[in-house]
Parts: C-alpha cells; sequence; structure tokens
C-alpha cells in the first residue's frame, strides 16, 4: 500500500501586495515591495521602516458590517480563499483549524487587560468560529518559528489524528492553517528597543546588513492526507523543531538547534531546488543560518530570503513563505534575495541573486528553515509533485 | 507507552512535588519573591533566574523539582519540552505596554520585551537542563488531558523523543497555575489500545489535578 501523505487543496495570501497568492507571488517576480519608512505610525516615537495593509482597503475587501480587528480580516480572508480553492466545508467535525500567531489581538491590551480579546486562544476561536468549527483549535506559540510549527502540528493531526474531549480517537480529514501578523505600538517598539531593525530596506545576507523590516500578512493553506495526490500539489513531506539550548533572544554560534533540525528532514539533497531561509538581515540570524547549511553539506544549494518583499511577518512568515516557495517550484523559477548587494556571511552559502530559472526537473523540491527567541528552530521539507 | 515519572504542582499558594509540600508562600509576599526565595533556598546558584520574568521562573522551579538530581547534563535531543497556557506572556505583555503608552515617558527596554512570547519560558529549561529536543508551546482556553495527550502521542510516534517535560503553565498578575509532569514515552512499548492508555493517562492526571499536593 502506498503511504498517505499530507499534501495542500487550496492556499491564499493576503499581504500588503495583493488578497490572493497569485497577486503577491507575481508582485514578487516583478520585483515590487512595499517596505516603506512610516513616521508617526502607531504613534511610534521612531520612525521605522516596514510593509503595511492598506486598513481602508483591506477592510473593504473583507465587506463585512462584522466588527473584526485587522489581524482577524486578515486571516480569515486568506482562510476563507484556501477553503474555496480546496472546496471543503470548514463546519464540518473532520477540520481542525491550527493558528499561528505571535501577538494576535494584544493591541486591545492597550489600555490593560479589559476583556479577553487579547488572550491568543480568543483570536484562535474568532478566525475558527468564523467558519461554524466547532473543533477547539489548535494555536501555536513559538515566536517567529510558528508558521511552520503550526503546519507540523497540522501533519501530525491529519496522520496520527488527536484524542476527543471524551477520551476517544478522533480522526481529521483536513487541517486549516492560518498564519495572520499585525503590526501595531507593542510589536515595533519591542523590536526597537533591541535594535534588531534596519531604518533602511533590509539586505538578507549581505556583508553590510543592519538588521530586519517587519511586515503584517495572513496566510493559510487547506492540507489533507490521502494517497491519490493530484500532479502539481504542494506534499509536506517532513517537519522538526529543535532547541539550540543557548540563550533566549541569540542564535547558537554553531547552529545546534537549527543543523538538528535539517538532519532530522531525512531530505535528499540532490531533489531540493532551493533552501527558502530564514534570512532576516539581522546579523546573528544570517550567520547562523549560513553556518547550519554549510555544517550539513548544503552551502551549494541556492538559498533565498523572501524578506526583502514583505518584510519578516512574524507569525504569518512560515505560512507566506512556504506559498511562495511553492509557487516557485511549480513556476521553474528560484526567486532572489531583494536588497542584498554583496553577500556575506559566517558559513558558506550560495544565496540566490536573481531570478533563475530551474532547468533540472528532478529538483522539485525545497526546504524551509525558519528560528525565533527562545532558541527554537525549525525545518520543513516540501516537495511539489 | 506514555508514563507519568514525577510532577509539580504550583498554585497561588503552594509549590508542591509528588504530592510533597515543598514551600508556601508567606502572606503578602508577591509571586516575585517567593520564587526568588525558593531558588536561593534550593541552593541552587543560577544567575540567569534573576532576569526571568515570573511565567519563566515558575516553569524553571516546576522543572527543578520534575527532573532527577542526578540528571545527565550532556546534551540531549531525544527530551522534549511540551508546554500549554492559557494567557502565554500577557503578563510580561502588561508590563511592555506600561513602558510605551506615554510618549513622554517612553522606556520599552529588550529585558522585558524578550518575554513577551509564551515560549521563552520553553527555552529557558531547555537551556538549563541542555535540551535540543523539540520545544513546543500551545496556546489553550484551558488545560485539556485530552490535548496534552494528543501531542505526547504525536512525540511517541515521530519515535526520536523518549523524555518530555510537559504540562500548564499560566501566570497572569497575581494568579499562578503550574502542573508540570516528567513523562517517559516508549514508542516500543506500546501495547494497549490508544483509548486504554488514554483513559489510564487521563486517569492520573486527573488525581494530579484535583489531589490537594
Amino acid at each position: 500500500m502506498t503511504e498517505q501523505q499530507v499534501y495542500a487543496i487550496g492556499n491564499c495570501i493576503v499581504s500588503p501586495l495583493g488578497y490572493t497568492s497569485d497577486q503577491t507571488f507575481n508582485s514578487i517576480v516583478n520585483g515590487t515591495s512595499m517596505l516603506s519608512l512610516h513616521k508617526g505610525t502607531f504613534d511610534l516615537p521612531e520612525p521605522f521602516f516596514a510593509s503595511l495593509f492598506d486598513r481602508e482597503n483591506l477592510d473593504k475587501e473583507f465587506n463585512c458590517e462584522c466588527r473584526y480587528t485587522t489581524v482577524e480580516q486578515a486571516a480569515i480572508l486568506a482562510a476563507a480563499r484556501a477553503i474555496r480553492q480546496a472546496g471543503i466545508d470548514p463546519s464540518q467535525d473532520n477540520v481542525l483549524f491550527v493558528i499561528s500567531s505571535t501577538k494576535g489581538n494584544i493591541n486591545n491590551a492597550a489600555h490593560g487587560l479589559q476583556d479577553m480579546t487579547p488572550y491568543v486562544w480568543h483570536t484562535a476561536n474568532r478566525i475558527a468560529g468564523y467558519f461554524g468549527n466547532r473543533n477547539m483549535p489548535v494555536t501555536v506559540s513559538l515566536a517567529c518559528t510558528s508558521g511552520i510549527v503550526a503546519q507540523i502540528a497540522a501533519m501530525r493531526a491529519l496522520k496520527y489524528g488527536g484524542i476527543g474531549a471524551s477520551g476517544n480517537r478522533q480522526t481529521y480529514r483536513y487541517a486549516v492553517v492560518v498564519g495572520a501578523e499585525e503590526l501595531s505600538k507593542f510589536i515595533v517598539s519591542g523590536f526597537q528597543s533591541f535594535r534588531a531593525l534596519s531604518t533602511e530596506h533590509c539586505m538578507p545576507f549581505d556583508a553590510n546588513r543592519k538588521g530586519l523590516n517587519l511586515g503584517e500578512s495572513a496566510a493559510a493553506i487547506v492540507y489533507t492526507i490521502g494517497t491519490d495526490i493530484p500532479k502539481g500539489s504542494l506534499v509536506m513531506k517532513s517537519g522538526a523543531i529543535r532547541n539550540d539550548a543557548n540563550h533566549i533572544s541569540a542564535p547558537s554560534r554553531t547552529a545546534e538547534g537549527l543543523l538538528r533540525a535539517i538532519q532530522a528532514l531525512g531530505a535528499e539533497k540532490d531533489r531540493i531546488s532551493f533552501i527558502n531561509a530564514h534570512g532576516t538581515a539581522t546579523q546573528y540570524n544570517d550567520d547562523m543560518e549560513s553556518v547550519a547549511i554549510e555544517r550539513a553539506g548544503w552551502s551549494s544549494i541556492p538559498v533565498n530570503s523572501l524578506k526583502g518583499y514583505l518584510g519578516h511577518t512574524l507569525g504569518a512568515a512560515g505560512v507566506v513563505e512556504t506559498i511562495l516557495s511553492y509557487n516557485s517550484i511549480k513556476k521553474g523559477i528560484i526567486l532572489p534575495c531583494k536588497g542584498t548587494v554583496t553577500p556575506g556571511t559566517v558559513g558558506k552559502i550560495n544565496p540566490c541573486m536573481e531570478l533563475t530559472a530551474q532547468t533540472d526537473s528532478s529538483r522539485n523540491c525545497f526546504v524551509k528553515l525558519i528560528s525565533g527567541f527562545g532558541g527554537s528552530n525549525a525545518a520543513a521539507l516540501f516537495e511539489v509533485l | 507507552m506514555i508514563t507519568v515519572k514525577s510532577y509539580c504542582k504550583i498554585d497561588g499558594r503552594t509549590i508542591s512535588a509528588n504530592g510533597e509540600t515543598v514551600s508556601e508562600r508567606p502572606d503578602g509576599q508577591s509571586l516575585k519573591d517567593w520564587f526568588t526565595n525558593v531558588h536561593k533556598e534550593s541552593g541552587l546558584s543560577y544567575p540567569k533566574f534573576y532576569k526571568m520574568d515570573n511565567l519563566s521562573k515558575a516553569g524553571f522551579l516546576a522543572a527543578e523539582q520534575v527532573l532527577p538530581e542526578n540528571e545527565d547534563v550532556q546534551p540531549k535531543e531525544d527530551t522534549a519540552v511540551v508546554l500549554f497556557s492559557g494567557a502565554g506572556s500577557l503578563d510580561t505583555d502588561l508590563q511592555h505596554m506600561e513602558t510605551i503608552a506615554d510618549n513622554n515617558n517612553y522606556y520599552p527596554s529588550p529585558h522585558v520585551f524578550v518575554y513577551t512570547l509564551a515560549n521563552i519560558v520553553c527555552g529557558e529549561i531547555a537551556i538549563r537542563h541542555r535540551i535540543f529536543g523539540e520545544t513546543m508551546c500551545y496556546i489553550a482556553e484551558s488545560l485539556s488531558a485530552e490535548q496534552l495527550y494528543s501531542q505526547l502521542l504525536y512525540l511517541e510516534r515521530e519515535r526520536n523523543t523518549r523524555h518530555a517535560i510537559c504540562g500548564w503553565c499560566d501566570i497572569l498578575k497575581d494568579e499562578c497555575k503550574v502542573l508540570l509532569l516528567h513523562v517517559e514515552i516508549c514508542p516500543a512499548c506500546s501495547t494497549a489500545e490508544n483509548e486504554e492508555e488514554m483513559s489510564y493517562f487521563r486517569k492520573q492526571l486527573t488525581e494530579i489535578l484535583y489531589s490537594k499536593q
């Protein structure tokens, strides 16, 4: 019997570059970015360079008299479009929602804790509840790795089922993974205090990189499990999460966690078209990733970072970048790092500097890397049939 | 097969381990001061402890209780940290909020901001015990034996985890509820159906939850 595999049947990106995956991907292929300097936005005393939603426009696109916050609107819009593409009924009990957002509606606590809305599980309930789904959503909170961790959690739920409230075995046929993040004074001020932000366009893997740019986005992928997988599908082959056990805000210099996550994937080097790195453009992150890639023996494989198009979209990043990488493989291309001029990292890597055609059809896999505070690292291997 | 080896409970008044009281909180003492005293009295000198927020302090102290004293401090990849929390990092989120509410009195700090993520406590436990395995953190409305068991079941099926530090870790202002377990995972010894294992685990967890200590 052929082994059951987890594969995607619908996806959608809602970003400042567009409200569908195609719109966002095509803008990126054309080299477009909405990253710009914002002065006075969110009442911040210092300017910041970021990619933000046009809130009025998003509200129009959402087109509902109901009261939803920006992060909820973006998440629901992305999920609704991915679900429509998948052609499933999201209110059924065999559908599980997996939500990834680092700060959800934290903005609602700006004047203290007045209601339950700043609890991230509440935001998750709002999103799953919109679709009439009655299962308790799974809400992952693993800092910036959350978007990949959510997909790993979804894969496991589909493969192994779960335990229902009455103690009986529960199986899921579909998992809707939703990553979403809106920026706020809370998030931007914190990253500024860390001196992690660049006041100019970010430069992933560049020798002169000065820090990251933040961004807002939402994205959703509907996964299912089976053996009869249509051609062109995105298959999630494996995923791993490992800790650096080193420092809560600085990555391991020897990339202990990320290297272990990569090694746990069981990836065949010759099948990989490119590595979609986290590539935040901070000194530490990009060096750490380069060390992991070199130690894994993958220095020759093209590496890209998509942060120069959409910024670092935190809890959404893993989901957004998985969809963009899937589209790249389908189109037979490798997207270049935007903003990078002179690559320079501690570890030897092969950053993709211009839009490149992938001519080897046996290279239909990509690896997604992601890391975050708390020493978290995750890696996932995807194949496009 | 998933077996509970030891457990630690912390509420607003008591820290207990495997049913024995470890510390009682003196009246009027803040959680922070209480945790600091417990750390001091334990004889463990871990300088990073003082920088932690209350969520991490609570998780750290509970992990000290559930792991064996003669613990092997070699790097280990076969151990996971799987935590659930209701409020997540809200306790520290509110502190960060205070520092940015007024632009005339604006003092955001990286030392506070780093703790505005629920998974930092997993990282602190991983650093202390040299755990290079999986760290997972979920936000949930309440502690559910079923959800926790599902996650442990996945680790068993993935076959690379033998131990998990897992449970519920929740702090908000003066309220504290921690239930941390050290469980052993043995993929090869799973003989019973999952339903049977689950009902046994649920019974164990319910007993621990509702026991006074």
